[in-house]
């Protein structure tokens, strides 16, 4: 028996392949719309957990990138306080240097003390640097107040050691400052090992200079004195008293001991003593401060101008630490930067990847789309002439 | 012989006009949803016998029959449970699946809203501004949450209100059947062999609205009635009588309606019984993808509310105060222990989670058999034995029962919610920005004094909170001669003495850690003490950020987006499923349809045809009569010559 088909099957029939053909026009014509492939998650569940990530990823990545920007801002506030605090000490430096020449005379000293009273004052303000958040930037994590404190000739700092870290990345964290503690305050003085000094009541002319390491294996870390004898002979003992060397001094050539060694120029006086003390820390502001109190010294002997000289020598050394650990900071600042904006390369990339796979997944092949756009029009087409075509064919027609 | 001419004409005249009228009818309910085409039965007259010969007596109708056939029948009535099943379930589970993803509704693009204002606050502990943008996009997940839950509570009242509706009618049709049942049986029981065909019409019309609310099967009785059975085997209609289901409360959770079947005078909860049609999609929504849905955004709830607030109260906040908890404390308070209704004892039973790492998206159910206390995992009916319980709290999955007041009896049973209500539950604690807790409260630092190279960090505080009560105390840490070793100083430490040293090692006191890297000197001292002033301090927004990368839910695999991930991803498969599912289901129960058509739709042009065949055939009986008249007339002239 042949199948049959009821009129209104027949119908239904048509009628269900004109609805499907419209239901898929209609979606396609969503997706070219939005311009989505993926409208729901159903649309394709694997592919939205996988936009939800990566949607995820994007937003995280600029928000390191802004998080890189506002570090960067911090970094080179940072960067122009060192830049200032440096050229400041440089030009207290040259002073001391033009101050330590025979030449001067007490009153272009005292010149010279005034302006660098001025440097010190500028030396705070460059401490004391806020952001464009009004933090300072060199208080720790204490930013709320200015964290160099200046009580006469005495300097505080009343910050902490605080570093802030920023997330420039997903598992990389830079520090956006450094601890005041640090960078002005904890500086070792003398050559950074040990420091010299002569003994203020000396009366001889002998003037040391900071001296240096010659065996850093024969150090042994402990305060020693020298002592100059008659004649020019010199012990060096250390704290517990013992003998660690004995010679004699000839003007300008180094006195060595225990892998150390210092220059003393001049005549040293008999019962005239120096000092080699280990390093401590000490802060740019009183070594400076020092400066200003030495150059208001008044000369009037050789042994006034060896003490002149013996405590600019000093101020010097303590300036060049000082120098020295702001271009160190200065250098670590730049790597910083360099480092932030490596990273938002970095994450330049990555963000580009992740768009890139975004726009794979989610977005449609507008050129494949459309022609399956065509191609369903067409089919609806059909179906409806179809329909009107078998719809006229009836048997009563041709009764 | 012209009365049988005349009796053969009359019969054709009558079967034919009856064939006619039949024809007809089919025309006229061509368009007749549920009408099954009919056709007449012809039959000879039983013939004279005449002197050995048998001379035929003309047509009778023996019968109108219904074309129908039981098998294409029933087929539609299947495929259109199963096709209704798909499409209730479908038209809820994509709901659910626009709310999940979209830009706007969903809750991805708040948790990195989130996420990304604790970064800023970390850019910028001190600042106010950023920690107000915290404060309000913390809101808006609270608000995100919420909504979506809302949208939940909402689909639940939903499928409430469907089931008791759905189950109401299911009661209407099955009285209807009933009665249709009757008429049918009181019909064909008049001894005519009749069959009453438009009845019959009608109750497959009844049974087919019954399918697409239920799944049924069907068996004819001798007396032409219809036997129907729901569930696995309820019978809702025996001959004219019909049972009638009812909508209970679930047993532990008065919120969700269940399918009762009453028999007896006793309601049965059968909705794990019912399969198929509007219900069986209902009810498979609610536990596959609803219910589901629920525990999972629950679990990303307490997932986060948890994890923030531990690491919220190990910091300090911009007044120097130790943090306190930032979201409200749903790890404890929002797990539900439902009891049974049908509980014995008093026993109340409380659940806290405990470790959120642990915690899954199922349900559980406590039961005590004899005295001898299991919770089983409902996600994978895994059963775990609680030996100590009552007397000692028991944990599983990271959640941690306790019986808090009562007695529990011999076959009472709890049902445990861990994570249901926390998507509705979960709020903001903090109201004023400066007790968002940026900073840590302790310090590592190194004397200005010291002569070694050696640098320490400035320290972690220790999970978990609450945090050690000695942590802001001053600890001094002092290198010894040669400085291997160190003496520590401080309340709580105990003051140990010699501790060996290594460069970068964790050194931990009074529930802090600190790492002291690089060699030290004879005499060198480092210090941790409270973090006084520390307003610019962020390592503890930085924590909290990074949080958002922690692999720490679904014991360590899955961060909190990506919980969120997988009940998105979850939702649309099921919506995916349920969509091919319902097309695939729309082809079967087209191709049932045809095949039940194919049988007993009427077709226009076949019916024409008959139209003409049996227009001919009574034309021709006509003249049969007009012959047999004759025939008459020829007898009479010839008589009355």
């Amino acid at each position: 028996m042949t199948e049959r088909i009821s009129t209104s099957q027949f119908v239904q029939r048509g009628l269900n392949q004109i609805l499907s053909q419209q239901q898929q026009i209609a979606d396609t014509q969503q997706q070219l719309a939005s311009g989505r492939r993926v409208l729901r998650p159903s649309d394709d569940p694997a592919g939205a957990t996988r936009i939800l990530t990566l949607r995820e990823s994007v937003t995280t990545l600029q928000q390191y990138n802004e998080n890189i920007n506002l570090a960067t801002n911090r970094l080179q506030i940072e960067e122009s306080a060192l830049i200032s605090a440096g050229d400041l000490l440089q030009r207290a430096r040259e002073l001391a240097i033009q101050a330590n020449n025979a030449t001067q005379t007490n009153e272009t000293r005292a010149g010279a003390a005034v302006e660098i009273q001025g440097i010190l004052d500028g030396l705070l303000g460059a401490a004391n640097t806020r952001d464009s958040n009004n933090e300072y930037i060199f208080a720790g994590f204490r930013t709320s107040a200015p964290p160099f404190v200046a009580t006469g000739n005495t300097f505080n700092y009343v910050g902490d050691q605080g570093v802030r870290d920023v997330q420039i990345g997903a598992s990389r964290q830079v520090a956006v400052g450094d601890s005041g503690e640090r960078v002005f305050f904890d500086i070792a003085n003398g050559n950074g090992l040990f420091a010299t000094s002569a003994n203020n009541a000396n009366n001889g002319s002998g003037v040391i200079d900071p001296g240096s390491v010659t065996d850093i294996a024969s150090y042994v870390q402990d305060t020693y004195t020298l002592t100059f004898g008659a004649g020019g002979t010199y012990q060096v003992t250390n704290s517990s008293a013992t003998v660690v060397a004995t010679g004699t001094h000839s003007d300008g050539e180094a006195i060595g001991f225990l892998g150390i060694q210092a220059t003393i120029s001049g005549q040293p006086a008999n019962g005239d003593t120096f000092t080699f003390a280990p390093s401590t820390g000490q802060d740019v502001f009183t070594t400076v401060q020092n400066l200003v109190n030495v150059l208001n010294t008044t000369v009037t002997d050789p042994s006034s101008q060896a003490d002149l000289n013996n405590g600019i020598n000093v101020a010097l050394s303590n300036i060049d630490q000082a120098l020295d650990n702001i271009v160190q900071t200065r250098s670590s600042v730049g790597s910083r930067l360099n480092a932030l904006e490596d990273q938002t390369n970095i994450n330049g990339i990555f963000e580009l990847e992740a768009q890139t796979s975004l726009a794979g997944i989610e977005d449609i092949d507008i050129a494949a789309v459309i022609s399956d756009f065509n191609q369903r029009l067409v089919s609806l087409q059909a179906a409806q002439q179809a329909f009107v075509q078998v719809q006229r064919l009836s048997l009563l027609n041709f009764l | 012989m012209a009365n049988g001419l005349l009796g053969i004409g009359t019969s054709a005249l009558n079967a034919n006009a009856r064939a006619l009228s039949t024809t007809s009818n089919n025309i006229a309910n061509v368009n007749t949803e549920g009408y099954s085409r009919q056709r007449v039965n012809f039959a000879e007259r039983p013939s004279d016998s005449v002197g050995g010969l048998t001379i035929g007596n003309g047509v009778s109708v023996s019968s109108v029959t219904r074309i129908f056939d039981e098998l294409t029948t029933s087929q539609v009535r299947v495929n259109n449970s199963a096709f209704s099943s798909f499409e209730t379930l479908n038209t809820f589970s994509s709901q659910l699946d626009s709310i999940l993803a979209d830009a706007n509704a969903g809750l991805s693009p708040a948790i990195s809203g989130f996420f990304d204002a604790l970064q800023e606050v970390a850019d910028d502990p001190a600042s106010t501004a950023t920690r107000q943008v915290l404060l309000s996009e913390a809101d808006s997940l609270v608000a995100r949450f919420d909504a979506i839950s809302g949208r939940l509570e909402t689909l639940n009242n939903s499928v409430n209100n469907d089931i008791s509706g759905t189950v109401s009618d299911i009661n209407v049709l099955a009285q209807s059947i009933a009665q249709v049942n009757n008429q049918i049986s009181n019909t064909e029981a008049g001894g005519s062999g009749g069959v009453a065909n438009d009845l019959r019409d009608q109750r497959d019309r009844l049974l087919l609205q019954l399918s697409e609310y239920t799944q049924v099967r069907t068996v004819e009785q001798s007396d032409g009635t219809l036997n129907v059975f729901i569930g696995n085997g309820q019978t809702l209609v025996a001959g004219g009588f019909s049972q009638s289901l009812s909508v209970v409360s679930n047993e532990f959770d008065p919120t969700k309606l269940e399918i009762g079947y009453v028999a007896n005078g006793t309601t049965t909860q059968i909705s794990n019984l019912v399969t198929g049609g509007r219900l069986g999609g209902l009810l498979d929504f609610r536990e596959t993808v609803l219910e589901p849905a629920r525990n999972t955004l629950g679990q990303v709830a307490i997932g986060i509310a948890d994890q923030v607030n531990d690491q919220h109260q190990l910091g300090q906040d911009l007044n120097g105060v130790a943090g306190g908890v930032f979201f409200n404390d749903i790890s404890a308070n929002s797990p539900l222990v439902l009891p049974s209704t049908s509980n014995a004892g008093t026993g109340v039973v409380a659940a806290a989670v405990t470790d959120v790492n642990a915690l899954t998206n199922s349900d559980y159910l406590l039961s005590n058999t004899g005295g001898a206390y299991s919770i089983t995992r409902l996600s994978d009916n895994t059963v775990t034995n609680l030996p100590g319980f009552p007397g000692a709290a028991a944990v599983v999955d990271g959640l941690t029962i306790s019986l808090s007041s009562g007695t529990i009896s011999n076959g009472d049973s709890f049902l445990v919610r861990p994570t249901s209500a926390a998507s509705r539950d979960i709020s903001l604690q903090i109201s004023d920005v400066r007790q968002v807790a940026a900073a840590a409260p302790i310090i590592g630092q190194a004397a200005s004094n010291n002569t070694g190279n050696a640098s320490i960090s400035a320290g972690v505080v220790n999970a978990p909170p609450p945090p050690n009560a000695n942590l802001t105390q001053t600890v001094t840490i002092t290198f010894n001669n040669p400085p291997t070793t160190f003496d520590v100083a401080g309340t709580g430490t105990g003051n140990p003495t010699g501790v060996a040293y290594t460069s970068g090692g964790a050194i931990t006191y009074n529930g802090f850690t600190v790492e002291i890297d690089g060699v030290p000197a004879a005499g060198d001292v480092f210090t941790v003490s409270a973090n006084t002033g520390g307003v610019g301090d962020n390592r503890n927004a930085l924590a909290l950020a990074n949080l958002q990368q922690q692999l720490g839910l679904n014991n360590g695999t899955s961060t909190i987006s990506n919980v969120y991930g997988s009940l998105v991803a979850d939702v649309g498969t099921r919506t995916r499923e349920s969509e091919l599912n319902q097309a695939a289901q729309e082809t079967l129960l087209r191709q049932a349809e045809a095949n039940r058509d194919s049988v007993s739709g009427v077709n226009l042009d076949e019916e024409t045809t008959n139209l003409l065949q049996f227009q001919q055939a009574f034309q021709a009986s006509a003249q049969i009569i007009s012959i047999a008249d004759e025939l008459f007339q020829v007898l009479l002239g010839a008589v009355s010559r």
